[in-house]
Formats: C-alpha cells, structure tokens, sequence
C-alpha cells in the first residue's frame, strides 16, 4: 500500500505544479498606501504619502521568472499632512508635478528569495529620471475578499537618493534618502 | 539650519561681492572703451549668476530637462545675443532679439508644449511670451536709454529682480526665489557703482539678460508653482517706474533726487505686486 500512495502523492504534487499559472493581479487602492519617509534636519522624519496611484502584477508562486510589477503615481496627489508644505512638494524644487505628473515603477527582473520574500529589480521613474532599483518584498498574505475575490497582499520597501533624481532642494538639512513604503492588497483578476 | 546660511552665503553673498569686485574692475579700466566694458560686464553677471545657479541648485544639469535647467543657458545666451546687438543694427538687430526671445520662450514652455497643451494654446503661448520678451528688452533698452541714467534702469532693474526674489520665494519656490535674489544683489552691486562711476550709456546686454533671465523666472514661478499672474506683471512692470518723468541728466544737480523718487515709483509697483502675492496665495513660509 505504501508504493500506491506515495505515487499518488506524487502525482498529486506534480498536477498541482503543471496547473499552476501566473495570475494577474489589480492594485485596490482603497486597501492600499505609498508612504515615505525623509530625515529632517537630523532631527527626526517627515512622512508623506502619495493618494492617488494605480498598478498591477503578475505572480506565480512556484516561477518567479513569470512575476512582473508596474506601478504608476500621481506626483500632484502627495500628502505630508500640510497643506503649505504640500504645495512646495509639488513644485519645481521638488517634485515638479505641473512638469512630471506620474511616477512610475517597472519591474526587470524578479528574484524569490524564500516563500515569503522576493526581490524585485526595476526601473523608478521620477521627473523624468529613471534609475535601477531594487525593491525587498514580503508577501503578507493570501485570502478571500468580502464578493469572494482573491486578495493577495504585500509590503515592499526602497530607499532612494533623491539627489539621483534632481531632487536636490535643502540637501543635506532634508536627507538625501527617501524611503519608500507600497503596501498593496492586490485583486486577482 | 547651519547648511542652509552657509549654502545662502556662498549662493547668494559670494557672486553678488564677486560681481561687485570684477565689474568695479572692468569699469575702471582706461584700458577697454565704454561700448566694449558692457561685453565684460555682462559676462560677469551672467557668470556670478551661472555660480549662483549651481551652488543653490546643486549643479547644472546637461543636458537640460526641465524649464529651470535652461537659465544658466539662457543667461549666458543672452551675453552673446545682447553682444551682437550692441555691435549691429538695423534689421539684423531685431532678428537677433527676436531669436533670443523666442529660444527664451521656448526653454520656458517646452515641456508643456511637447503634449500636454493643445496646439493652438502652445503657439499663442509661444507667441505671447515671445512678444513680451521682445518688447520688453527693446522698451528697457531704448526709451531707458532717452529717458533715464544707466543707474536709475540699473535701480529699477536690480528692486524688481531683488524683491522678485522674495515673491518667488514666498510664492512656493524657495530656489528659484534665492536665484533670482541672488541675480538682484548682482545689479544691485552694478547700480551701486554705476552711481560712483557713471558710465555714458548702459547698451543693450544687461537689459537683454535681465529680461531674459527675469522673465524665464518669474514664468517658472507662474507656470509650474504659486507664484500669482498678477505678482508676476507687476513686478515685471515695475522697472518702467524709472522712466516716468522728464528725461534724466546724468551730472544734474538733482541726479539723487531723481534716483530716489524713480526708485520709490519702482517700489511702490514692487509693493502692489507683494500685496497682490498676500492677497491671492496666503505665502507660507516655506515650512519644510
């Protein structure tokens, strides 16, 4: 009985692999955040985060190669809970949203370091400057939404050199790095 | 805070003494003639003003993406472009402003006009700053020239640069406000010692690179930050203040007399386009 099951097993495992596809997945921003962070003088963070954005990806659990990311940002739809400052954000000292509305991530390449980790390589577009970037992903998880949709969630993490992207206003009083922060529940479509 | 006074110090205070040092130099010299001081006055206004740029900024990006990446560009553009027009005339004269206006314009609206306007609304912008520029340059340079001292347009020039400085700033850019007070501490150091060394004319470069240098300043401001419509015509304005009035007599006896109430008229338009930039914006103060 014992060579009948484990076969059956086997078999089990292998369907589950060869029926396993890439799904394509729609950002829900509702249940979603872009956030950064800055130093501020050496004194402390200012956090921000951007309302407005839109993305998708594709992702296969057992083939990384299929993965993909794309993210796009409204640059106008920046909040840092001031109005004044918001209103400097959005000009040409920072991120000059009249001349560069969007921000956008592309992913190149995506690399699976454990079931719950992945690295993704990318391209960040910002003001019209695009940079390679890697972004640390954690997979939070994966379930059913309230009409049955599947959610599958993450947080990804960046740093970035806003000086890299002609962001050089108040260097080095307000730091140099940016960290980013996209937290996304994701519908599969 | 400390790197903020330092970067203002040497962004702001170091070319405005440098411009100051080098032009009391040039217009000292019995070695130049007058028409050929202008050349060299305006090379050091446009290089303190390229220092200022980079310093504040943090370089100068090459190639140029955005509308404020030109202004070094433009700045030493108008040197040569204002050169030629001291050493022609005729028809040749208003091609070469036109053309400087023009590219001027251009560097300014590109980046809006690449897509993001509909045509016709690109080329009356197009046209429309063109225009102004144009006019502009040719109404400083020639009835500056009938009607007041190269230190009175000299003055009106370097008030509205100067405070054109504080709109932008407060109006939502602090660098391009810094550049362009940086860029009226240099006429300001000019019309100081124009005012001890009289000169017999001013010629056509610095208007040509006030204009030109202002104008794509005070567009950035207006176009792509909250710099008011109406902050921006008076301060553009302003300097005409120097022309009102009976045409000037460099050596009259009341030449302090005039300066001064020629630089209340361009302060008085400076104060209207302040009230206007409180009225409409409610200025911030930059709380970073």
């Amino acid at each position: 009985m014992t060579v009948p099951r484990t076969l059956f097993a086997t078999l089990l495992a292998l369907a589950g692999i060869t029926s396993a596809k890439a799904d394509n997945y729609k950002i829900d921003p509702v249940h979603s955040a872009i956030m950064f962070k800055a130093g501020h003088f050496g004194a402390g963070n200012i956090y921000g985060r951007f309302d407005t954005f839109s993305g998708d990806f594709v992702f296969d659990p057992n083939d990384s190669t299929k993965d993909s990311v794309k993210v796009e940002i409204t640059t106008d739809s920046v909040d840092s809970n001031s109005a004044a400052r918001d209103k400097d954000l959005k000009g040409p000292d920072f991120l000059n949203t009249k001349q560069f509305p969007t921000a956008s991530f592309k992913s190149t390449a995506v690399k699976k370091v454990d079931d719950k980790n992945y690295e993704v390589a990318g391209d960040f577009t910002l003001r019209g400057i695009t940079k390679p970037v890697t972004l640390a992903v954690q997979v939070i998880g994966t379930g059913p939404g309230p009409k049955g949709e599947i959610r599958l969630g993450t947080e990804s993490t960046v740093t970035l050199k806003r000086s890299d992207f002609d962001v050089k206003a108040f260097l080095p009083a307000i730091a140099d790095d940016v960290q980013l922060r996209i937290a996304v529940e994701a519908i599969k479509q | 805070m400390g790197s903020l006074i330092g970067q203002g110090i040497v962004g702001i205070a170091l070319p405005a003494l440098l411009a100051l040092v080098l032009n009391g130099l040039v217009l000292r010299s019995s070695a130049l003639t007058e028409s050929r001081k202008w050349p060299f006055i305006g090379l050091i206004v446009a290089g303190c003003f390229v220092f200022s740029y980079s310093v504040i900024v943090g370089g100068i990006a090459f190639p140029p993406r955005e509308a404020t990446h030109w202004l070094p560009f433009i700045a030493v553009g108008a040197v040569v472009s204002g050169s030629m027009l001291q050493f022609t005339s005729g028809v040749i004269r208003s091609i070469v402003r036109l053309i400087a206006a023009l590219a001027t314009a251009w560097t300014v609206l590109q980046l809006q006009i690449f897509g993001r306007w509909p045509l016709l609304i690109s080329v009356e912008w197009l046209v429309a700053v063109t225009l102004i520029l144009f006019a502009t340059s040719r109404l400083i340079e020639r009835e500056g020239a009938a009607r007041s001292t190269p230190t009175e347009i000299l003055l009106g020039m370097a008030l509205a640069a100067g405070f054109g400085g504080i709109a932008l700033f407060l109006g939502g850019s602090a660098v391009l406000g810094q550049i362009c007070g940086a860029f009226g501490l240099v006429l300001a150091g000019l019309t100081v010692l124009t005012f001890f060394l009289p000169p017999a004319h001013l010629g056509p470069i610095i208007p040509l690179i006030y204009v030109l240098v202002l104008g794509s300043l005070l567009l950035n401001g207006s176009l792509f930050s909250d710099l008011p419509w109406p902050t921006s015509g008076l301060v553009w304005i302003a300097p005409f203040g120097v022309l009102i009035g009976p045409p000037a007599m460099p050596f009259g006896k009341n030449r302090n007399v005039r300066l001064l109430v020629r630089g209340l008229i361009v302060l008085v338009v400076i104060g209207l386009a302040l009230v206007a930039l409180f009225l409409i914006v409610q200025p911030n103060g930059n709380e970073y």
